[in-house]
C-alpha cells in the first residue's frame, strides 16, 4: 500500500500548492473572471481538507502543506494559463494515484475518489484554456 | 490585468513548515500505458492457451473469467471510442468556423483514444515476454493468431445520419465519459488508468461545447 499512500500524498500536496495558487493569481484575473478563480480555490480547499482528513483516516500523518510555492510567483503575471497549469498538476497527481491503487485490490473508493478529482481539474484546466485559445483547449488523455 | 483587485480572495495560508518539495511522483508517459499489456485479451476471445506466457509475468495469475471481463470492457470501450469518432466526424463535417475546429479537435482526441485502446488490447493479446524468460516464442502467441482481430470490433461505427449538432455531441460526451469512468473500475493496472484518462479528456470534451 506504500505506492499508493506515497501517491496519495502527492495528490494532496498539488491541492495544497492549488489552493495557495488561486489565492495568487485570482487578484490578478480581469474581475469578469474572479468569480470562477474563487470557486475554483475553494473546491481545491474542500478536496484538500477531505482528502488530508482521509489520508489521517486510514492511519498515514497527512503531507504538511509548503510554507510558500516561490515557483508561482513569476507565473502569476499570466494568471489564466498558471490556473490551467495548476489544475494539470492536481490533474496528474490524481491520475498517477488512480494508477496506483488499480494496481492493489480493495481501492475502490479511492479509484472512485481519484477519478472524480482527475475529471474535476482537467475540465477546470479546459475551461482556463479554453479562454486563452479554444482550438488547443483540451488533451487527449489528461493527467500525462 | 484588467483589475487588480484582490476582493473575495482567501489570502494563502503560510504554515510554519518549512517548504515541502514537490517530488511527486512524475505523470506515467503516455508510451507506459501503451507498452505491455494488462491480460490477454485474445486468449479470452480464442482460447486460453496463452495464459501461460511466463513464470515472470502477471498473466500467470490471471484466471481465465477476469480475463474474459477484462476483454468485454476493452473492446466495449473500443467500441464507443469508433462510435464518437463517427459522430464527432459527422459533426465536423456539417459545422463551420471556429465550431468546426473545435469540434476537430475533438474529433482528434478520439482518435487518439482508440489508437491507444487498440494498442492496449493488441499488448494484452501479444504480451512481450518477460526479460530473462526462457519462455518460447510459441508460448507467447495465442491460442489462434486469428483470436485478436474476433476479439476487436472488426468494422466501423455506422455514420450517423441525419444533423449533428455541438449540443449532441456534447450529451454524447458526458455519456461516454461515465461509462469509460464504469469501466475503468471494472479494470487493473494500465488498462484501469487508461480509461480513466479517457474518461477525463471525454468530460473536457463536453466542457469545451458548453
Amino acid at each position: 500500500m506504500t505506492a499508493v499512500t506515497d501517491a496519495w500524498q502527492a495528490a494532496l500536496r498539488a491541492e495544497q500548492q492549488a489552493a495557495f495558487g488561486y489565492a495568487l493569481l485570482g487578484p490578478r484575473l480581469p474581475s469578469a473572471q474572479q468569480a470562477l478563480a474563487r470557486s475554483c480555490q475553494a473546491a481545491h480547499e474542500t478536496v484538500r481538507d477531505r482528502t488530508a482528513d482521509d489520508i489521517a483516516a486510514a492511519g498515514t500523518t497527512p503531507a504538511p502543506p509548503a510554507g510558500d510555492y516561490p515557483a508561482l510567483y513569476p507565473k502569476a503575471s499570466t494568471p489564466r494559463a498558471l490556473a490551467a497549469q495548476l489544475e494539470d498538476g492536481c490533474a496528474a497527481r490524481w491520475r498517477y494515484l488512480y494508477a496506483r491503487a488499480a494496481e492493489v485490490t480493495g481501492s475502490g473508493a479511492i479509484r472512485k475518489q481519484a477519478q472524480a478529482e482527475l475529471i474535476a481539474s482537467a475540465v477546470r484546466a479546459t475551461h482556463w484554456r479554453k479562454q486563452l485559445n479554444p482550438n488547443r483547449a483540451v488533451q487527449a488523455f489528461p493527467g500525462l | 490585468m484588467d483589475d487588480e483587485t484582490s476582493d473575495g480572495f482567501t489570502s494563502p495560508s503560510l504554515h510554519g513548515s518549512p517548504a515541502v518539495p514537490e517530488p511527486g511522483p512524475a505523470p506515467s508517459s503516455r508510451r507506459a500505458f501503451l507498452v505491455g499489456g494488462g491480460v490477454l485479451v485474445a486468449a479470452a476471445a480464442g482460447g486460453g492457451a496463452a495464459l501461460g506466457v511466463s513464470a515472470t509475468s502477471r498473466h500467470t495469475t490471471q484466471s481465465l473469467p477476469f480475463v474474459a471481463h477484462v476483454a468485454k470492457e476493452l473492446t466495449a470501450a473500443v467500441a464507443a471510442e469508433r462510435a464518437l469518432l463517427a459522430t464527432a466526424d459527422a459533426a465536423v463535417a456539417q459545422a463551420h468556423g471556429a465550431e468546426k475546429r473545435v469540434l476537430r479537435a475533438i474529433r482528434n482526441d478520439h482518435a487518439e483514444h482508440l489508437a491507444a485502446l487498440t494498442a492496449a488490447v493488441r499488448d494484452d493479446a501479444f504480451p512481450a515476454p518477460a526479460p530473462g524468460s526462457s519462455t518460447s516464442p510459441t508460448n507467447t502467441t495465442p491460442a489462434s493468431s486469428s483470436a485478436l482481430p474476433s476479439a476487436l470490433p472488426s468494422t466501423l461505427a455506422s455514420k450517423p445520419t441525419g444533423r449533428i449538432s455541438s449540443a449532441d455531441v456534447r450529451k454524447g460526451e458526458q455519456r461516454a465519459s461515465r461509462a469509460a469512468a464504469a469501466r475503468a473500475l471494472h479494470l487493473s493496472g494500465r488498462d484501469a488508468a487508461l480509461l480513466a484518462s479517457i474518461a477525463a479528456s471525454e468530460a473536457t470534451h463536453a466542457e469545451l461545447l458548453t
